[in-house]
């Protein structure tokens, strides 16, 4: 099945359910990106990313906590797996070590304001992979460049092409992308763009 | 982390800006974002210069989804079965006969050790059920249900099937039963290997099991509210004193006001098995006999004998919260379950197996590799699949290391 085939919330079904097979699709969805996160958190900490990252994984399939939908469940996993950093960090006593690396001589607000600000950019890209990946060559360039803050003007320029051919592919992007998020709940937030 | 962030949100928002199709109003509220946010305009900023997000999505390919999900199926799959139940468990614990599951020992075990290793050959993975099933119209047409979602108005009767639910709302009210589809018969199929849940028109939900049939009208006329099973499935019924709720079965019917029950009617267990959650009913066999049932009891009937008796109601009706509770059940009652479900064919090397009983509690969305990786640590059996067919052998208990 390819890796939208599902909708989100027949996902979180699966994964309140303790269905397996539903934990394919969120590790499919959340792992590399969760991973590249954790990574952010602890720099120079390498080695524990990912036994980190599959810990959080376990602890949502052996909890009986049921979520109510992506919302909840992606913040969900950006706590845990923030929390587990820290309490890593506290075991492993290299707190100060790596305090210097992502925050030096900052308050503990600023320090959050940067927290934040990572986690938001992290999850940014959750979606623009989840999305944008998906597309075929052309319409997957065209989107890239679209975040570069190109116009469609320019995009046509830079790869040699007609204004209408880019609008073209930029429509058939959102078909695509409306396909595979019709079952969404979220949808609607989804699709704006 | 301050609790007041909604990762999600923001970060959709700040995407849809991000692919330019924000609209203006969004797009203010971006920028006033970003201002509040230093930190996050910086992050903002990194991405949309030359590359910033492909670089990004290269990072990802560092980590590899699939062996991460490998290495979580290996960890669940030790630990699939998670719950020992322990009541009652003094003096049928030692006897000899039942040979039990000591769940948590194992679970204990694996625990502290970690050594087992994952099974040297390699498994077939064996998948539980999923949403499936068929409605059969009255005028021969099937519907498939399960990987789509459906929105059609037949006879008057709005018929949906939504997140995994089939529904059927009426429209029209006050139609006469004769010209209403209160003559129409659907019938809702679903093989083995599937489940699926329907609202029915006067608002009874029923969760059938796999291998399972209901025969129900579109919409119910002014008598008795009649449908059909066979198989298995669990009814919330609507309360309407005026229009008694009838289940039918060969092995007899149930008859009741407004109530939650389970009927477990399969063909091959040659039995009937009505289990009261809440409320009460009334079960008669086809020959005229019968019992009422009290929350927390049990019809089981025959066909022509029914008797009533005392049972833990969670044990007949978890498998619609997820989960299979067994309390002595023989190897033959789990695995004729466990066969309809994971689609399956179980033989056994000698018939002995078949009588043992065993307590232990389930994971029904887990893989029966789960359940039978427990077997083969309690030392009884061994077990190996081909295709569809799961084959179990006697140990011989002596000879084990």
């Amino acid at each position: 099945m390819a890796p939208l085939e599902r909708s989100i919330n027949e996902i979180i079904i699966g994964i309140n359910r303790k269905d397996t097979a539903s934990y394919e699709y969120l590790y499919r969805q959340y792992y590399a990106a969760l991973c590249s996160y954790v990574s952010r958190l602890l720099a120079p900490l390498q080695d524990a990313v990912e036994d980190l990252v599959q810990e959080v994984f376990l602890s949502v399939y052996e909890n009986s906590h049921q979520f109510v939908d992506v919302r909840e469940l992606t913040n969900y996993l950006y706590k845990a797996c923030y929390n587990k950093c820290l309490t890593f960090i506290r075991d492993t006593r290299l707190h100060s070590d790596i305090l210097t690396s992502f925050a030096e001589n900052q308050s503990e607000e600023q320090d959050e304001e940067s927290i934040y600000a990572l986690t938001i950019r992290e999850e940014m890209i959750r979606q623009l992979y989840l999305y944008i990946n998906q597309l075929p060559t052309e319409q997957r360039r065209i989107m890239l460049l679209r975040v570069e803050g190109h116009d469609w003007n320019e995009i046509a320029e830079i790869l040699g092409v007609s204004i209408n051919t880019v609008k073209t592919q930029k429509m058939r992007s959102y078909k695509f992308l409306r396909k595979h998020l019709k079952d969404s709940q979220f949808s609607v937030l989804l699709l704006l763009f | 982390m301050k609790s007041v962030f909604d990762i999600y949100d923001d970060a959709s928002l700040l995407r849809k800006v991000l692919i330019g199709e924000a609209t203006e109003t969004e797009k203010l509220r971006v920028e006033e974002f970003l201002t509040l946010h230093p930190d996050l305009r910086k992050q903002y900023d990194e991405l949309r210069r030359q590359d910033g997000l492909n670089d990004s999505f290269i990072r990802y390919n560092r980590y590899s989804s699939k062996d991460a999900y490998s290495r979580f199926l290996r960890k669940v799959r030790l630990t699939g079965v998670y719950k020992y139940k322990s009541r009652r468990m003094s003096y049928r614990w030692y006897s000899a006969a039942a040979i039990v599951l000591i769940l948590i020992g194992i679970f204990a075990v694996w625990r502290m050790t970690s050594v087992r290793q994952p099974l040297g050959h390699e498994l077939t993975i064996l998948s539980p059920g999923t949403k499936k099933g068929q409605v059969l119209l009255p005028d021969g047409k099937t519907l498939n249900i399960g990987s789509k979602n459906i929105n059609m108005v037949l006879g008057g009767v709005r018929v949906t099937y939504h997140q995994g639910l089939l529904s059927y709302v009426p429209v029209q009210v006050n139609l006469p039963d004769s010209t209403s589809a209160a003559s129409q018969f659907n019938t809702f199929v679903i093989p083995r290997g599937g489940e699926n849940t329907v609202l029915l028109a006067d608002g009874t939900t029923v969760h059938l099991n796999a291998a399972s049939e209901l025969r129900f009208p579109m919409r119910f006329g002014s008598g008795q509210r009649v449908v059909e099973l066979k198989g298995e499935a669990y009814f919330d019924v609507k309360k309407d004193a005026a229009h008694p709720f009838i289940v039918k079965t060969r092995y007899g019917e149930v008859a009741v006001l407004g109530t939650v029950f389970n009927v477990n009617a399969y063909d091959d267990r040659q039995r009937c098995e009505v289990t009261l959650v809440k409320g009460r009913v009334r079960f008669t066999t086809p020959t005229r006999e019968s019992v009422e049932l009290e929350p927390g009891e049990q019809a089981l009937s025959t066909g022509s004998l029914v008797q009533k008796r005392p049972v833990d109601v969670e044990d007949y009706v978890s498998w619609t919260r997820g989960v299979y509770n067994f309390h002595n059940e023989s190897l033959s009652n789990i695995v004729s379950t466990f066969a309809k479900w994971y689609d399956v064919e179980v033989v056994y090397d000698s018939s002995d197996i078949a009588s043992q009983t065993y307590t232990g509690t389930v994971r029904r969305y887990d893989t029966m590799n789960a359940f039978l990786d427990v077997f083969e640590m309690t030392g009884d059996f061994s077990y190996h699949v081909e295709g569809r067919c799961v084959y179990l052998s006697r140990r011989n208990k002596g000879k084990r290391e």
